[in-house]
Formats: structure tokens, sequence, C-alpha cells
């Protein structure tokens, strides 16, 4: 699977709807806490936003949602991957995602084939409260030397002046959350994101 | 016709005078073209009036089709919104498929998907002025709010290059009239326009670069000689 | 008696919608009537009765954009 090195991710299908047309090809749909009729409403209006830009949604946690909405790709956190029915998610040609923290959750992610892994936090985020610290570069170049050609995300606290050394350290793709969504204008952090990613399309 | 690949025309209804034969041939001739006919509400001023033109419409041109034209002033030909999402929404339920030609305002597009129209034909610019898109950014806005609805940028296309513009947001069709009427060669112009129609649809779905203010080299820099 | 088509006062003596075509020659099958503000389809032209001061419309296809 191949990602776009820009890989924002939103809270809302509104937000999906504003910024994929500013040329976002790869956007994650992460919604946590709310009703299964309301995450279905979001999944499919981001779908439908997604469909017509030809960009790439991918729904986080939601899989069984994902799998009816006919959505192509899902992201899991561990703790997500524990509940997942990955022979479902696979039957149903559906790609995925794994996060991962340590050498442990690295290799249950990569015991499963997941599409791509992402490794988190580079740096300190707001995103969520997180167990370890922050990851750092060389823990990035570490899991690239592990994971080999399977695209690897790097994600936490990342904005336009880190990702040099980001993609230095063997990122494919870089994470926008907090930088994104926590803006009062995501128009212009995505416009910015996706310059300072250009010449790695 | 043919040169624009076009596979809609619109038509509109006139008085007709005792004797005459230029509404019949007019017809003979569009039949002709084998291409779907789309019959227009152009003239109308009130919600009343565009519906009875429209039911005569069906009359004559036998198809559901009907292009819904509400203006609300003779000066500037701008719509009057309120009428048009009247009529709208009388003509849906009367089993007509209405094709509104609106703004680029989403709430009144979301008024007329409400209303029971299942295509949007929002202007670019006022009918005629051949200015090309005004408001990118409102069009950008119609189309990425409103992702499974057909929309169709109707009025204001002036040359070639504005309807690949449009194209290349993603819209799915141009109607136009003025700037292949009024071209010095209207059939020359009529297949620029064909050519640019299915260039933008082409750029938008094979993903378009998006401006950048910085240069970036498309020759790797890897392996170049250094030679001194 | 007088009645009103396409915005011009004529005196006629037809009965009907129909009749009334066919006295101040309109004739073909492209034409659409309206009688007082309501269409009549051709199938009705006959059953709609004419009155004095009535306003009727007769229109033909016509380009337009």
């Amino acid at each position: 699977m191949r990602l776009d090195p820009f890989y924002p991710i939103v809270d809302s299908a509104a937000l999906v709807a504003r910024l994929v047309p500013l040329g976002v090809r790869l956007v994650q749909l992460r919604i946590k806490g709310a009703a299964e009729a309301g995450l279905r409403a979001e999944i499919r209006k981001a779908k439908a936003v997604c469909d017509c830009y030809h960009s790439t949604l991918v729904v986080n946690d939601h899989w069984r949602l994902a799998i009816e909405e006919g959505c192509a790709v899902v992201h899991l956190g561990q703790e997500d991957l524990a509940l997942a029915d990955l022979a479902a998610i696979k039957r149903a040609g559906l790609r995925f995602g794994i996060s991962s923290h340590d050498r442990a959750e690295l290799a249950a992610a990569l015991a499963v084939a997941p599409d791509y892994v992402a490794l988190g936090p580079i740096y300190p985020t707001a995103l969520k409260p997180m167990r370890c610290g922050p990851q750092g570069l060389e823990r990035l170049a570490e899991w690239k030397s592990l994971v080999g050609s399977l695209p690897l995300v790097a994600i936490g606290g990342l904005d336009p002046g880190r990702l040099a050394g980001v993609f230095a350290h063997g990122a494919d793709s870089a994470a926008a959350a907090t930088d994104i969504v926590g803006s009062d204008n995501p128009e212009a952090r995505t416009r910015a994101w996706l310059q300072a990613t250009a010449w790695r399309r | 016709m043919g040169a624009s690949k076009a596979s809609v025309v619109t038509v509109s209804l006139r008085r007709e005078s005792p004797g005459g034969r230029a509404g019949g041939q007019f017809w003979s001739l569009v039949q002709g073209l084998g291409t779907a006919v789309l019959p227009n509400t152009a003239g109308c001023h009130t919600a009343r009036d565009a519906v009875t033109t429209a039911q005569l419409a069906r009359e004559v041109f036998g198809t559901d089709w009907i292009k819904l034209e509400v203006i609300g002033n003779h000066d500037t030909l701008q719509l009057h919104v309120f009428e048009l999402v009247e009529a709208a929404r009388i003509l849906s339920g009367d089993g007509f498929s209405v094709f509104p030609y609106t703004t680029d305002d989403l709430v009144v597009a979301e008024r007329l998907l409400d209303a029971g129209c299942q295509v949007l034909m929002p202007w670019c610019a006022p009918i005629g002025s051949a200015q090309g898109p005004r408001d990118m950014a409102a069009l950008r806005t119609l189309r990425s709010h409103l992702p499974g609805v057909p929309l169709i940028v109707d009025a204001g296309i002036g040359r070639p290059s504005h309807a690949a513009a449009v194209m290349e947001l993603g819209y799915d069709a141009v109607l136009l009239n003025t700037a292949v009427a009024q071209a010095k060669d209207p059939v020359a112009m009529a297949v620029g326009f064909a050519q640019a129609v299915e260039a933008g649809r082409q750029g938008f779905g094979a993903g378009l670069l998006e401006p950048r203010d910085m240069a970036v080299p498309s020759t790797p820099l890897i392996g170049r000689a250094v030679f001194t | 008696m007088k009645v009103i088509v396409n915005g011009e006062a004529w005196e006629v003596a037809a009965a009907s919608l129909a009749e009334l075509l066919t006295e101040l020659d309109w004739r073909g099958d492209w034409l659409a009537t309206a009688h007082n503000g309501q269409v009549v389809p051709a199938g009705e032209r006959a059953h709609c009765r004419m009155a004095e001061g009535d306003r009727v419309e007769i229109l033909s296809p016509m380009k337009g954009g």
C-alpha cells in the first residue's frame, strides 16, 4: 500500500469536507465515544467526500461500520486490535494499519501482516494521554530497520518544521493531528503541510 | 452541437404567430440531433409563471426534465432564490426532474435538494458575462459539501479555460450558450470547449498538484555529476 | 367575442380553444396552449370553452440557454 506523505487525522466529516478539496489524498477519520447512528452518518459523509475527490479515507477503530459502509482502509490502535476481527476485515478486502509504541507492540502488529505500521509519539503530543514518553527520531530509524519495506507512519507532535527529520529517519508518511485539528485555521495548516510534503509525493 | 459533443441541449418556449412554422422547424431540427432535451423557464419572474411554463414545456417537448430559472431583477438577471425554491418544490411534487439554475450559496443549494431537486446548476458569473468563475472558493465549497450531487456550472463561462477550471474542481458538467453562440467561429469554439471539458475532467480524476510557494526540483538530486 | 391571444386582442367566433386555433390559423402539433393561466393539453382543447375577455397563450419551441 502506498501512503501519501501527508496523513491528517481529523474528528469530523465536516473537517474532511473542508480539507480534502485542498489536495489531501489520505485522511483518517478518528471519532471516539460516539453512538453508532451518528458514527455511521459521519463515516458515510466522509467517504462520499473522499470518493468524490479520489482520496483515501481511513476509518479509525470502527471496522464493522467501515466494512458496512464500503470503506477501504481501517486503522487500529493496540487496544482496538485486541477486539477486532481481523479475519472479517481481511475477508471484506479492507487494508489496515496498526499503531505501535514499543517492540512488543510492533511484534504483535507485524504478526498479523498489516498494510502499514505507525510509531508514536515521536514528539510530545496533546492528542491523547500517552503511556510512554516521546519516542524520538532514533526510534523511528530503529522501526524502519525492523519493518523493512512495509510503510511506516510517524505520529505525535508533528508540524511542518519537524518533517525533514522525520523523513530522513525512515518515515514514509507523517501524521498530523493536533497541529491541524487544534488550529483555528485548519485550512491554512493543511496547505502548509501539503507544501512541506510536496517533495515526497 | 456535434462539435461540442454535448449530451443535453436546452430549449425554450415563446409566443408563436398565426400560421407560423418557425417553431415546428426548430423543433424538428432539435429532434434530429438525437440529444436529450432540457426545456427552460427563461423569462419567468415568479414561481407561478415558472410552474405554468414548465407544464407547457412538458406538453410540447415530451420530457419531465426542466431547467428552472426564475429571475428576480431584469437588469442584473440575478435569480429570485425564494421563488426558485418554491417552484422547485411544486414541480418536483408534480413529477418533474428539476435542474435549478442557482447561485453558489450552500444554504440555497440545500433548500433546493430538500425541495426535491437531484441536480444543481450553480452559476460561476452572471449570464452572458463571459467572466468565468468569480468565486472558486464558493464553487469548491459547494462541491465538497454535496459530494453525491451532480453539479453543473451554468452561466458565466466565457472561454474553454473556464470550463476546464470548473471541471478541475470536480464539477460534473458545464452548460453554456453565449461563449459558443457569439464566438467568431462557433463550431471551432464548440470543439475547443469539448476538449477543455475533457481535459479538466481527466485532470481532476488523475489527482491534481496543488500550487506551491517554493520550487521543487523534478529531477532527482542523487547521483548528479560534480564537475569541479 | 373579444379575447386576448399572445397579448393581442382578437374578435373571434370560436366556442372552444381548439376552434380558436383553427379560426386564427395556429396549426401544428408543436404548440402549447394556456387559457387564463392554466395549461390546456392538446387533447383537452376541444372541451375548453371560450368566454369574453379570456387570455390565451400559444407557444412553440425556440432556442434558449
